[in-house]
């Protein structure tokens, strides 16, 4: 892989390399167009610094979204050449190609500006599935008194669909978002996921109401892309899967699932000789 | 009613059909793996003797149900996944789907029956 | 106490209906997504047409009226289609079925580069969905095409 990356790079660096990208300016466009520039490769270049460079040297309007770049954000990811990727963490030797570098914003979501999607329904498809820990204990969460149990085996379980950062990727590839605009998507659906399977949570049938809609979970029908989009391995397709197992175990009744218990502070222990003290609790004083 | 109901029925009916259906294309068209003449397995004598039998007017009345409700629980899937039918066209589109099919089941359990009662 | 908030102007960039038949360069599985809808839709089309034909059953001069309308042109070919739609639907539906109870698929892992996709590693299901399809449609046809006109 090294060597083929090398090759590549001999091969581009250094070029001239047209990207092709989509313009719209809602208060004078009636749609989008393609525009055209032409910029130097340099070695390690990814797409976003391609897009930073003709934004910098050719043309200042052009927008986009972006913050960290380096994959952590979610910020920046477009179609390049027809596919979701995040730009900061996609080299343009990697494409491999002579033919233009096609960028675009990702695809189902409205165009707010240039390459900038409107993300705004997508986060409220977030929202609604309650993203954070529900507990019948509320007091507790609100006043915390200490942790609450998991083995490693637990947070197994989930943790693969908490490391979603929320790019977008996965509804740029669903062909269910492609025409369902009220759909909630791959990436709500695995986050209700990350707290079902999340043993601490009991929050499934309050997360029901927009999971089990009309546009919810069972308009999935398992095409994949999502998971083969996702740029942070989450695999929401799986997740999504797993969701509908669970949902129909609660159905039939089957779910029967006890809350990971509060940890108990062992009492009436010494502490060994030389081993400094814990620093001062910030919670449940 | 909730949508995992919908989706689980949709699910059993499929179970369903993968077994009756089975049984219906077996017989109507892999017939000689059956050991049963493709030339006869539609004749009229052969249609209405197996009308007459108790096993087929289980397996035709147990087939239609599933069929009607998996085949338009799919087609009522696919029209709402499409944006621009909004939520009044989408209960009209249910009562029209459901009417239609109730039609169907009767007209088939009407033909399934008299045709075994000869 | 209500903001004023400004309403963007957007532009619609949805795939549409078009995103079904194309979407980019993923695995066939998105592929079969569309299959499976267009085979399903194809035999539920078939199944009123189906049910108003053999309901004719209860005479024997309809019966044989109906038969024989139906023998005629390309309509035996269409049927043919019908089967080859149905016998497919049946096994990429076993496939998804047992997908959406949770058999076939990965266990979640943490995500440790190069990423591995749960939907990717039951590819060999997606071959033997093909294969399946293609063993019974093949002896269908020899029935359904060959022995039926001799």
């Amino acid at each position: 892989m090294a060597a083929d990356i090398k090759q590549l790079e001999k091969k581009y660096v250094g070029k001239e390399v047209e990207f092709r990208l989509l313009r719209f300016a809602p208060d004078k466009d009636r749609a989008p167009y393609f525009q055209s520039f032409r910029i130097k490769l340099s070695q390690g270049m990814t797409v976003l610094d391609a897009l930073m460079r003709i934004k910098e040297t050719q043309d200042p309007t052009l927008s986009y979204r972006k913050s960290c770049r380096m994959g952590i954000c979610g910020s920046c990811a477009m179609q390049v050449n027809g596919f979701p990727k995040l730009t900061c963490q996609t080299q343009v030797t990697e494409l491999n190609t002579d033919k233009p570098i096609e960028v675009r914003p990702l695809a189902n979501f409205p165009i707010l500006r240039d390459l900038v999607p409107d993300l705004r329904n997508f986060l409220k498809a977030h929202e609604s599935i309650k993203p954070y820990v529900i507990r019948e204990d509320a007091e507790e969460l609100d006043h915390p008194t200490g942790e609450f149990y998991q083995s490693p085996k637990e947070l197994e379980k989930y943790l693969q669909f908490a490391y979603c950062i929320k790019c977008g990727a996965c509804l740029a590839a669903c062909p269910t978002n492609a025409t369902d605009h009220e759909f909630l998507g791959p990436q709500a659906l695995a986050a209700a996921y990350r707290y079902v399977a999340d043993s601490r949570d009991q929050g499934l049938e309050q997360r029901l109401e927009a999971v089990d809609g009309p546009n919810g979970i069972f308009r999935c029908h398992y095409a994949g892309a999502c998971s083969e989009a996702c740029p942070k391995g989450v695999d929401p397709s799986l997740g999504i899967q797993l969701l509908k197992r669970e949902i129909l175990k609660y159905r039939v009744g089957a779910a029967h699932k006890k809350p990971a218990p509060l940890a108990v502070t062992p009492k009436g222990l010494k502490r060994r000789e030389g081993i400094p003290l814990p620093p001062e609790k910030t919670v449940g004083q | 009613m909730r949508e995992s109901t919908l989706w689980l029925f949709h699910l059993l009916a499929g179970a369903v059909l993968l077994t009756v259906l089975g049984v219906h294309y077996g017989v109507m068209h892999l017939s000689n793996l059956f050991g049963i003449d493709h030339a006869t397995v539609l004749s009229f004598s052969s249609v209405s003797g197996r009308s007459g039998r108790f096993f087929y007017l289980v397996v035709y009345l147990v087939l239609l149900p599933a069929a009607l409700y998996h085949g338009l629980y799919g087609l009522r899937s696919l029209i709402f996944e499409l944006s621009f039918i909004g939520l009044v066209l989408r209960r009209w589109i249910s009562r029209i789907l459901i009417l239609s099919g109730s039609g169907f089941l009767i007209y088939g359990a009407y033909a399934i029956i008299a045709g075994f009662l000869g | 106490m209500k903001f004023f908030q400004l309403e963007p102007k957007t532009h619609a960039n949805y795939l549409g209906v078009k995103g079904w038949a194309y979407g980019g360069r993923y695995g066939i599985e998105r592929y079969l997504y569309t299959l499976q809808r267009v085979t399903g839709l194809g035999v539920l089309l078939y199944l009123p047409m189906h049910l108003i034909v053999t309901s004719q059953k209860l005479n024997q001069a309809g019966w044989e009226q109906v038969m024989g309308l139906v023998a005629r042109g390309l309509l035996p070919f269409g049927e043919f289609l019908v089967f080859v739609g149905g016998v497919f639907h049946a096994f990429n539906g076993i496939r998804l079925l047992l997908t959406h109870f949770g058999f076939l698929m990965a266990q979640p892992a943490r995500p440790i580069y190069p990423f591995t996709v749960a939907a990717l590693k039951q590819r060999w299901a997606v071959y033997l969905v093909f294969v399946m399809t293609t063993v019974v449609v093949g002896y269908g046809a020899w029935e359904f095409l060959i022995v039926a006109h001799h």
